[in-house]
């Protein structure tokens, strides 16, 4: 019945929140700490809006107590946006691609492809379609999202071997 | 004296589309990312069964709740009675803002209870106690129609009246002569199931009373003028009094143009004097919230040997659900296509809107249109199939030209269909003969 | 909001806390119990935990042992048996996999337990850890009841024996991923020479928990497994289930979907295939 304080990493630093037992991760980053790009979109983990990254895979996190993240390292879609103000190859992908249309499932799209490209710097079509299996779109028939996908890969690759 | 053209700055330019980078940053504000202090929450009590009378509804239970703040019953409701396109002269009034004496479809709002979480809001609401008599309930079109069915409507019979009409009807020239004389009669029965929206956004707002009186009031409807006006109507208050803030849409497509939670709570915003935030869970969504029609149509085409289709009826049963919100507006832009895009001498249409104990039917995507698209092209896929004719030539002889009248009497003007199908042809690498290639909207070759 | 959510260290410890409070609820993965708790239906209720409790896990030793907490996507990953696998990915989308759990897959019913087909069909078993201690049950025998897991228990493993014959999955369902199976069909055959010495067959999605068809793998038994066997077998197997009405299909789509995927499953098992 008490609120139990939770400390965990969250795009970088140690943040401590009060929530309630089984609060669902969600609840405490969109409405407990303000980051309200994690959304709600149906809160049984059916649509993907709430996805974001735990220790580095893709969750819902509107299935996630947040008991379990205690300790842990979690990165939003705020986590994933550059503080330079410059895009990341991912968002400029899906903004230049016309791959957002509303906008409410992009910030899960986002997030669950970067943890894809994360592990899988260069994914097949099959590949990027399996990793976004649990994010639906409604909007843009999912065929743009995709190829932001693979043209942001491409990006990403030129620019390792441009560093590298 | 020569001038150069200037280069377009927009024209010809892909164009970077002005809210989208607050969409890939996670930046862009829906209504669920909005908070006030001392907002409330609002959740309906809602009917379990498709048709009842209510005997009785009792809060005392619901009222122990910790947190709870209060409810609101069609009591509180200044004109519980409307319809959405009241604004441009539909009659009659018969929706229910919160249910009075009877419920007709399941899911519908009979109580708003407001509570200072939104757990608390559920747990109250699911504490309401209703004392429903169940009565017989009608959930397919054909049977809603026949003598003996239940009565949906309080007007007492389950169609629309469309100007003394039982339904929507064109005539044009003579079907039943025209049949007689076509070499051929194909029939066909097509079924749309009701679509839902589903956008990943649900519907809600939250309407916040300012100190000077009036109510802000912030939306994801996909029509903010529409629904501010509707909300003062139901509220009976001068539209000066509010003021709508949205355009921000997590998905419409339709569904968040029926004028659902702003005015409960708008209502709840006065009375409590608190902002009231009002969102539906992801099963109101998809169980409650309107969806397309579900249409029945029956096609009867009188067909000749090379292929002029020369009489067409069709007979529609649109699905209306228990109220009417947009459905019958539906009919009507159902019945002017029920055609096709073709040139057919003689026409009979007649598009019944028909209440049913199913949630009500609404606003989607070409409602109305694309169901009769739906069905005409697979009839016209039939003919092609029966009479062992190319798909792609029936239909080029049969498209409307410049100057040919529509059943309902209009002159087609700007008819592009045969350069259309022309093009369709030549992108999906299918060879048109000479003569079909020659066609134009601008005349008549090969048709007569 | 629920009373409490106590995160067990060991088994032992959470079975002894169900000990202690018999009216409280376990929690594997939580991807059924979460949306219940952020509805309010929970409240005030007692939830104990397993994820912390050293339940995830695969060891093999021929056969596997697989820890009740393991994800999904953990089996997704094996190699063999390729069936067990690829149940696994029929389980919800790619995301889901790694929150949902081995053990609440096996004890949750229909639409949920894609992978209760192919452990059917495997022979496996489940362990269990109760106050009275641990014992292992086959998870045919189990299944005969509601709940599976006796009041008081606490699923920890399921041992999957190595398989022996050939082994296949065929699910039928409306999009190929992130989709709930209207019908998941697995069969095993073991050949001796060109006779069938053991057969299993086994139907999920259609009714609420997964049987095994035993009338369909005696019409198998002792054949060369030609049409006439496979036939009945399929014949058997459809008489067996009475398919259920749901969103996703109806009563009548199942049944004929049932014919169609045993038929698929038997021959791709009889082919020694993978599935």
């Amino acid at each position: 019945m008490t609120p139990r304080a939770i400390t965990f990493e969250l795009n970088g630093e140690t943040v401590v929140t009060l929530a309630e037992p089984l609060e669902s991760l969600q609840s405490v980053v969109h409405d407990r700490l303000g980051l309200t790009g994690t959304k709600a979109g149906c809160r049984q983990g059916g649509c993907g809006s709430c996805t974001v990254q735990l220790d580095g895979e893709p969750v819902l996190s509107c299935l996630v107590p947040v008991e379990h993240v205690e300790g842990r390292s979690v990165r939003t879609i705020e986590g994933l946006t550059p503080q330079t103000g410059e895009l990341s190859p991912l968002q400029a992908a899906f903004h230049e691609g016309f791959a957002t249309q509303c906008g409410f499932c992009t910030p899960g799209m986002i997030t669950a492809a970067s943890a894809l490209l994360e592990r899988n710097p260069n994914p097949s079509r099959e590949e990027i379609i399996e990793a976004l299996s649990n994010n639906i779109c409604r909007c843009t028939g999912i065929e743009p999202i995709i190829q932001a996908v693979q043209d942001a890969a491409a990006r990403m690759r030129e620019l390792e071997e441009a560093a590298a | 004296m020569t001038t150069q053209a200037k280069p377009f700055d927009v024209i010809g330019r892909s164009q970077e589309r002005q809210e989208a980078r607050g969409h890939v940053t996670g930046d862009t504000i829906y209504i669920d990312d909005l908070k006030f202090p001392r907002m409330a929450h609002m959740k309906a009590v809602r009917s379990p069964v498709p048709h009842a009378k209510i005997r009785s509804v009792d809060f005392s239970e619901a009222e122990k709740v910790p947190g709870y703040i209060g409810h609101l019953t069609h009591e509180d409701v200044p004109k519980n009675t409307y319809t959405i396109l009241t604004l441009i002269g539909v009659e009659p009034d018969e929706e229910k803002v919160l249910a009075e004496d009877r419920v007709r479809y399941v899911g519908e709002p009979i109580a708003v209870v407001v509570a200072e979480t939104e757990q608390a809001a559920f747990e109250a609401a699911s504490k309401v106690k209703l004392d429903l008599e169940e009565l017989p309930a009608v959930f397919d079109v054909e049977e809603a129609l026949k003598p003996d069915a239940p009565v949906v409507t309080h007007w007492g019979t389950n169609y629309f009246v469309y100007e003394g009409h039982e339904c929507r009807r064109i005539r044009y020239g003579d079907t039943e002569k025209a049949k007689q004389e076509a070499d051929h009669v194909i029939t066909g029965r097509y079924q749309m199931s009701p679509i839902e929206h589903a956008p990943v956004e649900t519907t809600g707002c939250i309407a916040k009373p300012e100190a000077d009186g009036r109510v802000t009031v912030y939306t994801n409807t996909q029509a903010i003028f529409f629904t501010l006006d509707n909300t003062a109507i139901i509220l009976q208050m001068p539209t000066s009094k509010l003021r709508f803030i949205g355009g921000t849409v997590g998905g419409g497509f339709g569904g968040k143009v029926d004028v659902i939670t702003e005015p409960l709570a708008t209502l709840g915003a006065l009375k409590f004097g608190r902002p009231i935030r009002y969102v539906y869970t992801r099963e109101e969504e998809m169980q409650v919230s309107s969806t397309r029609s579900a249409s029945r149509i029956y096609i009867t085409d009188g067909v000749t040997s090379d292929g002029r289709i020369i009489s067409r009826e069709v007979t529609t049963y649109e699905d209306c659900g228990a109220y009417s919100r947009h459905t019958p507006y539906g009919v009507t832009k159902h019945a002017a296509n029920a055609a096709g895009p073709y040139t057919i001498p003689n026409v009979k249409i007649d598009v019944y809107c028909v209440y049913t104990n199913r949630p009500p039917s609404s606003a989607m995507r070409g409602f109305g249109v694309t169901e009769a698209s739906f069905a005409l092209e697979m009839q016209m896929d039939k003919i092609a199939r029966e009479l062992n004719i190319d798909p792609w030539e029936l239909r080029l002889r049969n498209a409307y030209r410049n100057g040919d009248e529509r059943p309902y009497r209009k002159i087609t003007q700007d008819a592009t269909l045969v350069e259309t199908i022309q093009a369709a042809a030549e992108m999906a690498g299918v060879e048109l003969s000479a003569e079909l290639r020659a066609m134009s909207s601008n005349d008549r070759e090969g048709v007569n | 909001m629920v009373a409490d959510y106590v995160l067990a260290g060991t088994p032992e410890e959470a079975a002894k806390l169900l000990a202690g409070d018999p009216a409280a609820i376990v929690m594997g993965g939580g991807t059924t119990l979460m949306p219940r708790a952020t509805r309010g239906q929970l409240s005030g209720r007692r939830v104990i935990g397993l994820a912390r409790a050293g339940l995830s896990g695969i060891t093999r030793n021929g056969g596997l042992r697989i820890g009740a907490m393991t994800p999904v996507r953990d089996v997704e990953a094996l190699e063999e048996p390729a069936a067990l696998a690829e149940a696994a990915r029929a389980v919800g989308g790619a995301t889901l996999r790694g929150q949902a759990t081995v053990g609440g897959n096996v004890l949750m019913t229909r639409p949920y337990g894609d992978l209760v087909p192919v452990l059917l069909a495997l022979d496996a078993e489940i362990e269990v850890l109760g106050s009275g201690g641990a014992r292992r049950v086959p998870l045919a025998e189990a299944l005969k009841n509601d709940p599976p897991v006796a009041a008081g228990e606490i699923l920890t493993a399921v041992i999957v024996p190595e398989a022996q014959g050939a082994v296949s999955f065929k699910r039928c369902s409306r999009l190929a991923t992130g989709s709930p199976s209207i019908v998941a069909v697995a069969a095993r055959v073991r050949r001796e020479g060109d006779t069938i010495a053991e057969a299993r067959l086994a139907i999920g999605a259609v009714e609420p928990r997964a049987v095994r068809v035993e009338a369909a793998e005696q019409a198998l038994v002792g054949t060369a497994g030609d049409e006439d066997a496979v036939k009945a077998a399929v014949a058997a197997a459809t008489e067996a289930v009475n398919p259920v009405d749901d969103v996703a299909a109806s009563a009548w789509y199942r049944g004929r979907m049932t014919e169609l995927f045993v038929r698929r499953a038997l021959n791709a098992a009889l082919e020694g295939g993978r599935g």
